[in-house]
Order: structure tokens, then C-alpha cells, then sequence
């Protein structure tokens, strides 16, 4: 159950102003029994104590209820029965209850809304005797009401008084009348009467049954007609959160709800709340059904109150109706399709993605290793080759698992982040370049990963071999990170998009995906055959897979100067030339066979390495703008969705592009196929806007974009037509130039197809 | 840990499946009531279901079962066409606390155990009571209020789940087939 701020200020309001005024006995009751205590309390008013026949007065019962407790607004919503005030005056007709405007109350986490008065309410209506009646008239009201804690119970109150009629004046008693304008503050009026003009639009010419549909519904004060804007009030929803702005009536067969606001500059000073909807199966009722409800808003900081009622286009089931587009209505609210696969399909395509993740580009420099690693085992005893495919699963997924829990902290924390996000910091993008340096330097023999010098004739086995498999794994998995591979965006955006015990699982199946070829290989027997015998070729070899590891080195640098600038690169360059050296000066302990030494010295190497990469100057970050300039092969604005809005209703096609720097996928489709010289120039015939979103820098528009199309990570690419600017196409990860070309032209094609 | 597998693997399928919406094919699942005997949606195909979320603390239920207006209904629909399950989403009910109210009132189909609120969501139970109908090829055919009496003022009700299974019997189409639903909300966790 929420309560807005702004009843909170009216149950105050209504506590500091003066207290309920009394009423003659018979005019008070109790209802809602519940055990030995009444929860409600009544009370019948009359705003005269006198009135003369045909003028108008007022007349309410005024309900208290005990703290918690709340009845039910004319919609009482998706539970309650609404209040209910029955009459009996003779002579008398009294219009319908002027009801104030209601509190929104959410249970079962939002699964069920209702409307309705927690506290206290005065129901109010108009009433005029009829002329000719004159004398003590006895006046009678049956309230009946739902009065609901967390338990309900009904309750009944029958209250009466006499009211005078006489054609003397008709006298109004001061605190009765203050009480009544009080809660009448609150009574929602008609726009006209306010100088307000409220508009809606639909998703759809008409609605039909089973329909799902978006709505706007405009409010302002003047119309954009030239006028400076200043002349215009200045309107905004009325509660904390839009959405509490706007309760509906009940409408039968179609339940509405708004889903936010938002205060475009060419409604000049007014508001849009934006609705979504639904209607039932049934063929709509009557004609002419409209939308109706109140609406809480403030003029310049001034607390008002609105009745809506707007058209409403219903049709047949079955009848043609037309999509409709407006920039009031925002993209449509997707169902996140990540999640809409069953999990044994998310596990499969994860073990797929982690498995066709070993032929992109990040991983192949560890792959070439593991190659490398295989011909060096191939002569091994079986069991020690067993162990070492172990000890390598055993890497892959123990990172996995610590990628997974950092993941699921931080969200728990608050911060959303997505697949790669790591390289999204300067710092990882150091550590992990130094790793990598640490490693080559142990392939071009410099030092060997074992502190005891005297067992290095048997490197290559044992424990040695099973660590070094093990260090391996982790770094396959950390290097992996940036790239997306087919399936795995579907896969890693169902995790990212789940409770953390799915993330932990999906990944760990990228991870068993990820390290299966090469623990397979380790399990088939009789692979050795293949393999020359071990030589000086291996040490080539070796080597050369070191220079390979560089190259992924210069990789990182250059994100490290995008992202950090070229004093931040030459920082990190200095830096790997000391743990370079650092690393060579191990070696060296290593090779004098004092083990002692070389233990202590890899400590404090290790401890001024850590301590080297914590004073690195790249921590600062600096304005993505400023670091990242538009990728060269293709030119496209920021991603700005107003502006892709804007492009639509243009009639244009839109091409918008999710990268980063990191993200090797991302950088090899925009070099092959966004410089094609075809692609280049099938864009500019097809007239498409280009926008980039750049995630080289952690950025949450981008983050949530993603996150709508079911994906955790870049690259996404998404073609808009204006035909249907609410349902881009989304390509798949590895692009083509073909495949490309043929997405703009259908786009395009839909697009004059329309026009 | 299996339990919670378990759950999510729930939530992930009806997620796939969507929840109920008259007109399409009705969620299945699978429950079990106060005895502990086992329930599932699809086995029920050929016959029509009526599905009814019921919570004894609830004043409208209780007014219900005191006119006895669920069992009167569920007897004049005929056990051998129509099956009618209750269901209890209140988060504090459990098996004993049924079988108590089921004593005292003495109607005699199960009740179903969903404490947790699980089938309760899948099927967008709002109030007490809300009634589903399900016809013999498992769509959802009628979503709503039991009747057309929220106060139980009516000298004459019109009851909506009869008419709709009636219809269904006869092969026809509810009308209404959809009302909205009255009384208290489902007392959710």
C-alpha cells in the first residue's frame, strides 16, 4: 500500500483545520463491527440549518475510519465494493456524491490496485427541496461501505436529522460551511471550469476486444500558438510518482492504467501521462463508451484536481484498425524478451554461445595457448592429462562463478551493469594488461610459474601443469568477457535479466560451453598420435604465442588511451615495463635455484605490482564526448532517443548501434561490413540516420536500452522502420553485409509503402 | 535449494506460457489440495472447470457459503460434466485450517493449497471470490464475479458461472465473459 505525498498533506491539512464540526443526535453512528470496536465512524451534515426550497445546500456523511483501515472510491478497483450513500428526504433531490479525489492503494507487490479514503472522507452532494416544502423535513441516509485492513468487513450506518425549510434566508453555519469547502479543495472539477483542455491519443484508431493499447492524455493551459511559453502555467502531475495522478473510472472491459509522465516542451508548460491498457473479450457495451476518471495536477505549485472525460474508440472484434503514432506516445513498454524463453532453452543457447565463443576473436589468443598446451601434453600419462583439463574447467568456472557473484552484489547493491561491464573500468582494463604481459614473459621462457626451482625439470607435469591449466581457465573467461557471441546475448540478457541463482547458473553453462573442446580433447585417448614428438619446435612455438598474448596487450592499450586519454596509455606503458621487469627479475631469483628468495621476492613483486596499479593515473574518468570520437567507419549521432523519435516521424529509417571499444565483435562488424563501400552507399540512397550508443564507459540509458531487447551486453543492432517505430528489427550479433543491406531496404520499403 | 529450482522453473513457465486471459488456452498447472492428493488442469480435458478463489475469512466468501451459493452451483452443474476446484491463495492458510472450514461447512470439492500466491498470479486472481471457467478444450472462457449481487441485496441474482458453464454445455459462448470481480482482495504474502 503506497500513499502519495500529496494525501498525506491533505489528511494533514484536513488534521490541522478544524476539527469535524457536531452533529445532533441520531447524526452519528457507528459501522463495521469488528469484535467490540466499530471501525468506521459516520456522521451526517447539512451545510444550513436552515434552507428555502428551490436554492442549492450541501449535504455528506463524513466517514472516519480506524489508522489502516480505508473504504472504497465510486471505482473501488481490482477488489473493494464502492461506497454507497442512499437518501430518503421527502421533497428533496439529491445529485450524485461529489467524490474528492482518491488514494491509490497497491498490495500483493502492485498485483492488485484499489482506490478509495484511508483516515477520513466527507462524501458531499448537492440537494435542493422542491418549492412548496416547507417545515421540519426528517432526512434519512443509509451509507453502505467495504471497510478493509488487511481483512474486510461491510458495514452498515443509517443516520438522520431534521432539516428546516422555509423560504426565510437560507443561513449557512459558518464551521459546517468551512468543513464543506475544505474537502470541496478536493473535488475534481471539469477542466473548462479550471482553464485546462485535456487531449488523448490512442496506439490505435479503435480498440478492440482483447486489445492491448498505450494512450497519452495531454494537459495544459494554452495552446502553443507563438506565444511566449512564460504565459502559460506551469502544470505537473499532482502526486510524487505520475502514475498515482490518473485514477480511472471503471470502464467495463477495459482496464486502464498510467504508466508515467513526462513534460514535452510543445505541450508549453502542460503534462503527458502516458496509459497503457487492455480490453476484455467481450464486445464493448454501449455506444459512445468514454474515458473517464480524475486526474491530481498542479499549476504552479497550486494543488488541482480535474475530471476526465475523453473519448474512446472502441470496434469489433475483428474490425480493421489502424496503428497510430504520435510523438506524445512513448515506445511501447516491451515485455522483456529475454525472459521469454524457458530456462532449459537459456542453459542450451548458453552452452552453445560459451562453446562458439572459443572461435571469436578475444578468446583465440588463450585457444592458440591451449593448442599449444596440448601438443605439450601430448605425451603425458593419461591421468595427468585428465588432470589438467580438470584444472582447466576448474579456472573457467571458478571465474565464472566470481563473475556471476560480483555481478548479482553489485545489482543487489543497486547498480545495474551487463556482460564485459569489467572493461568498462580503466583499472581491470591495467590489471588485466599486466596479467597478460606476466604470462607472455613466462612463454618467452623468462621465468616459470613454480616458486621451487628444482622441480622445473619436470615442469609441464603435476601440479605445476594443473595450476598453470588453472590460470589459464581464469584468464580464458576474463578475456572472453568482451566478446558476444551468437546465442550468448540471448543467454547472458535471460541471466542478467533473472534472480541470481539464474545468472550463477547461466554463466557457469557459458563456462562448461567455453572450456568442453578442450576437455574433450583431453578425455579422447589415441589423440597423442597426431602430435610430433616434443622438440625445439615447441619452444618456437611457445614464443610465438607469447607475441600473440602482446598483440592482445596493444588491444587494451589502445582502449586504455580511448577511454583514458594518452596520458593514462603512456601511465599503463610504464607500468608493464616495470612488472616486465619485476617478472625478470624473478626469473632470475628463480634460476640462482634459491627458492626461499624467489618465494619472498614473487610476494612482494606481486604486493608492489598491486600497489603499482592502484597509483595508476587512469582512474579519472573523462567525458565520453571528449575520449571516444564517432568510430571512423561509419558516422552516426549519440544515442538520443527523442531524436531517433523525431527521425521516425520524419519518415526517415533509423540504424542505431549499440558498441564499445572493448567489445572485439562489436569493432570487427563495424570494420568488414559498416565500411563496405555497398553498405556505405546503401545508406546514404536509403537517406537512414545513423546513431551510436558508445558503452565503452559505463552508462545507464545505454544499460536500460539494452536490457529492453533481452541483451546484457553490446554490440545490438537495431533497424528502425516509420512504419513501425515501436518494433525495430534486431539483427544478430554477427553481421553481414548482405544481411545488413537487406534490413535497410525493408525498412525503407515499409516505410513508402505507408506514405 | 531443489525447492527453489523448482519455483523459478514454475515462474520461468508461466512466464512462457503467459497468464490466463479469456479466450486463450487456460494455464496449466499442477497443485495439490488440503489432503494432499494431486491436481492437474490438463488432465481435466473433455470436462469444463471452474475454478474458485475462496478465503474463508473473507466476508463475501462467507456470505457465500452460508447462502450456500458455490456448492448449490457446483451440484446443479453436475460432477460428471463440470469440475469445480476452490482455490485458497490467503499466505496464512494451510491444509488444517481448510479441512476445518470444510467440516464446518461441508461441501465436498478439494480445495486448492496455494498459499505461496503462485497459481493465484498465473491466473490474475484478484478478489474472493474470483471464478474462472475453463471449457473442455482447456481455454478460459469466463473470468469474473460469481454473480451480479456484491451486497447480496438481490432477491434474484444472476449468476454469471452458471450461465457461462450452461453456455458452455450447450456449446455456446458466455456472455458476459467477463465481469469484474467483487469482494475482498486476495491476502497475497
Amino acid at each position: 500500500m503506497r500513499r502519495t505525498l500529496l494525501c498525506l498533506l491533505f489528511a494533514l491539512l484536513a488534521g490541522v483545520a478544524a476539527a469535524a464540526p457536531a452533529v445532533p443526535e441520531g447524526a452519528a453512528g457507528t459501522g463495521a463491527s469488528d469484535g467490540d470496536e466499530a471501525r468506521v465512524e459516520a456522521r451526517f451534515y447539512v451545510e444550513s440549518e436552515t434552507v428555502r426550497p428551490g436554492e442549492p445546500f450541501r449535504l455528506g456523511v463524513y466517514l472516519t475510519l480506524d489508522r489502516g483501515w480505508h473504504v472504497y472510491w465510486r471505482n473501488s478497483g481490482q477488489s473493494g465494493i464502492p461506497t454507497r450513500l442512499a437518501w430518503q428526504i421527502d421533497g428533496a433531490d439529491v445529485g450524485p456524491i461529489r467524490w474528492p479525489f482518491p488514494e491509490i492503494f497497491r498490495e500483493a507487490d502492485g498485483f492488485i490496485t484499489t482506490y478509495g479514503y484511508a483516515d477520513e472522507v466527507l462524501l458531499a452532494s448537492e440537494a435542493r427541496f422542491a418549492p412548496g416544502v416547507s417545515g421540519e423535513i426528517e432526512a434519512r441516509v443509509d451509507a453502505e461501505f467495504l471497510v478493509c485492513e488487511v481483512q474486510c468487513i461491510p458495514g452498515e450506518v443509517h443516520l438522520q436529522r431534521t432539516i428546516r425549510v422555509s423560504d426565510e434566508a437560507t443561513l449557512a453555519d459558518p464551521e459546517t460551511h468551512a468543513f464543506f469547502e475544505q474537502w470541496a479543495a478536493r473535488i475534481p472539477r471539469e477542466p473548462a471550469a479550471l482553464g485546462l483542455e485535456l487531449e488523448a491519443v490512442y496506439s490505435l484508431s479503435a480498440i478492440r476486444p482483447g486489445d492491448a493499447f498505450r494512450a497519452a492524455l495531454a494537459v495544459r493551459s494554452c495552446r502553443d500558438t507563438g506565444a511566449s511559453p512564460d504565459a502559460c502555467a506551469d502544470l505537473l502531475p499532482g502526486t510524487n510518482d505520475a502514475k498515482d495522478a490518473f485514477v480511472p473510472d471503471r470502464i467495463d472491459g477495459i482496464e486502464v492504467a498510467a504508466t508515467g509522465g513526462r513534460k514535452p516542451e510543445f505541450l508549453a508548460g502542460g503534462f503527458l501521462l502516458t496509459l497503457s491498457g487492455r480490453a476484455g473479450a467481450d464486445p464493448p457495451k454501449a455506444e459512445g463508451e468514454r474515458l473517464r476518471g480524475v486526474l491530481a495536477l498542479t499549476r504552479d505549485d497550486q494543488p488541482e484536481f480535474v475530471e476526465v472525460d475523453l473519448p474512446l474508440p472502441r470496434a469489433a472484434a475483428g474490425a480493421p484498425v489502424l496503428a497510430l503514432e504520435s510523438p506524445w506516445l512513448e515506445p511501447a513498454e516491451l515485455v522483456n524478451p529475454a525472459l521469454a524463453i524457458p530456462l532449459w532453452r537459456a542453459l542450451l543457447l548458453a552452452l552453445a554461445g560459451g562453446l562458439i565463443l572459443n572461435l571469436m576473436p578475444c578468446v583465440l589468443p588463450i585457444l592458440a595457448i591451449k593448442v599449444f598446451g596440448i601438443a605439450e601434453l601430448a605425451h603425458q600419462r593419461r591421468g595427468a592429462v585428465i588432470r589438467f583439463g580438470v584444472a582447466y574447467l576448474a579456472g573457467v568456472l571458478v571465474t565464472m562463478l566470481a563473475l556471476a557473484l560480483v555481478v548479482a552484489a553489485l545489482r543487489a547493491a543497486g547498480t545495474s551493469v551487463g556482460w564485459g561491464f569489467q572493461f568498462q573500468e580503466p583499472l581491470f582494463v591495467a590489471a588485466v594488461a599486466a596479467v597478460l604481459v606476466v604470462f607472455a614473459l613466462n612463454l618467452f621462457g623468462v621465468f616459470e610459474i613454480a616458486f621451487d626451482a628444482t622441480r622445473l625439470a619436470s615442469a609441464g607435469a603435476g601440479a605445476v601443469g594443473a595450476r598453470r591449466s588453472f590460470f589459464e581457465g581464469l584468464l580464458a573467461v576474463v578475456v572472453a568477457t568482451p566478446c558476444s557471441a551468437p546465442f550468448l546475448g540471448t543467454a547472458v540478457g535471460f541471466a542478467f535479466a533473472s534472480p541470481w541463482p539464474m545468472i550463477v547458473a547461466i554463466l557457469l553453462a557459458v563456462g562448461v560451453g567455453l572450456a568442453l573442446p578442450f576437455v574433450l580433447v583431453t578425455l579422447v585417448p589415441g589423440w597423442a598420435r597426431f602430435i610430433p614428438r616434443s622438440g625445439p619446435w615447441m619452444l618456437h612455438l611457445r614464443a610465438g604465442l607469447g607475441f600473440a598474448l602482446l598483440g592482445t596487450v596493444v588491444w587494451l592499450l589502445w582502449i586504455m588511451g580511448r577511454s583514458a586519454g594518452a596520458g593514462a596509455q603512456t601511465a599503463l606503458l610504464a607500468y608493464l615495463l616495470v612488472v616486465g621487469a619485476g617478472a625478470w627479475a624473478f626469473g632470475v631469483l628463480q634460476r640462482a635455484e634459491l627458492p626461499g628468495v624467489a618465494r619472498l621476492a614473487s610476494v612482494s613483486l606481486a604486493l608492489l605490482a598491486i600497489l603499482g596499479l592502484a597509483a595508476l593515473p587512469v582512474a579519472e574518468a573523462r567525458p565520453v564526448s571528449e575520449a571516444t570520437p564517432a568510430t571512423d567507419t561509419m558516422h552516426g549521432r549519440a544515442f538520443a532517443p527523442p531524436e531517433i523519435r523525431a527521425a521516425l516521424m520524419r519518415g526517415t529509417p533509423v540504424f542505431v548501434y549499440f558498441t564499445a571499444d572493448w567489445c572485439l565483435t562489436c569493432k570487427v562488424n563495424e570494420h568488414v561490413v559498416f565500411g563496405d563501400a555497398r553498405v556505405q552507399a546503401e545508406l546514404e540512397k536509403l537517406g537512414v540516420e545513423t546513431f551510436v550508443g558508445d558503452w565503452t564507459r559505463r552508462d545507464e540509458a545505454i544499460r536500460a536500452e539494452l536490457a529492453r531487447y533481452g541483451k546484457a551486453g553490446v554490440p545490438l543492432y537495431l533497424v528502425y522502420s516509420p512504419s513501425a517505430p515501436d518494433q525495430p528489427v534486431v539483427l544478430p550479433e554477427i553481421l553481414t553485409v548482405d544481411l545488413f543491406i537487406e534490413a535497410l531496404q525493408q525498412a525503407a520499403l515499409a516505410a513508402k509503402e505507408k506514405t | 535449494m531443489i525447492h527453489l529450482g523448482v519455483a523459478i522453473l514454475t515462474l520461468v513457465l508461466a512466464v512462457a506460457t503467459g497468464p490466463a486471459a479469456v479466450g486463450k488456452p487456460a494455464p496449466d498447472f499442477t497443485a495439490v489440495d488440503e489432503t494432499g492428493a494431486k491436481y492437474e488442469l490438463s488432465s481435466y480435458l473433455g470436462r469444463a472447470v471452474v475454478l474458485e478463489w475462496t478465503n474463508p475469512d473473507c466476508p463475501f466468501v462467507a456470505r457465500h457459503y452460508s447462502a450456500d451459493t458455490m456448492e448449490k452451483l457446483a451440484k446443479t452443474l453436475g460432477a460428471s460434466d463440470v469440475v469445480w476446484l476452490a482455490v485458497n491463495s490467503t499466505h496464512s492458510n494451510t491444509a488444517a485450517d481448510t479441512k476445518a472450514w470444510k467440516a464446518e461447512q461441508g461441501f465436498a470439492y478439494p480445495t486448492l493449497q496455494d498459499a505461496d500466491g503462485e497459481l493465484g498470479h498465473l491466473y490474475g486472481a484478484r478478489t474472493t471470490p474470483h471464478l474462472f471457467v475453463i471449457d473442455a478444450q482447456g481455454v478460459l472462457r469466463y473470468a469474473g464475479a460469481v454473480d451480479d449481487d456484491p451486497t447480496g441485496n438481490a432477491a434474484t441474482p444472476t449468476s454469471y458461472v452458471g450461465n457461462a458453464v450452461a453456455a458452455l454445455l450447450a456449446s455456446g459462448t458466455p456472455d458476459p465473459s467477463e465481469t469484474k470481480p467483487y469482494g475482498c482482495s486476495v491476502k497475497y504474502k
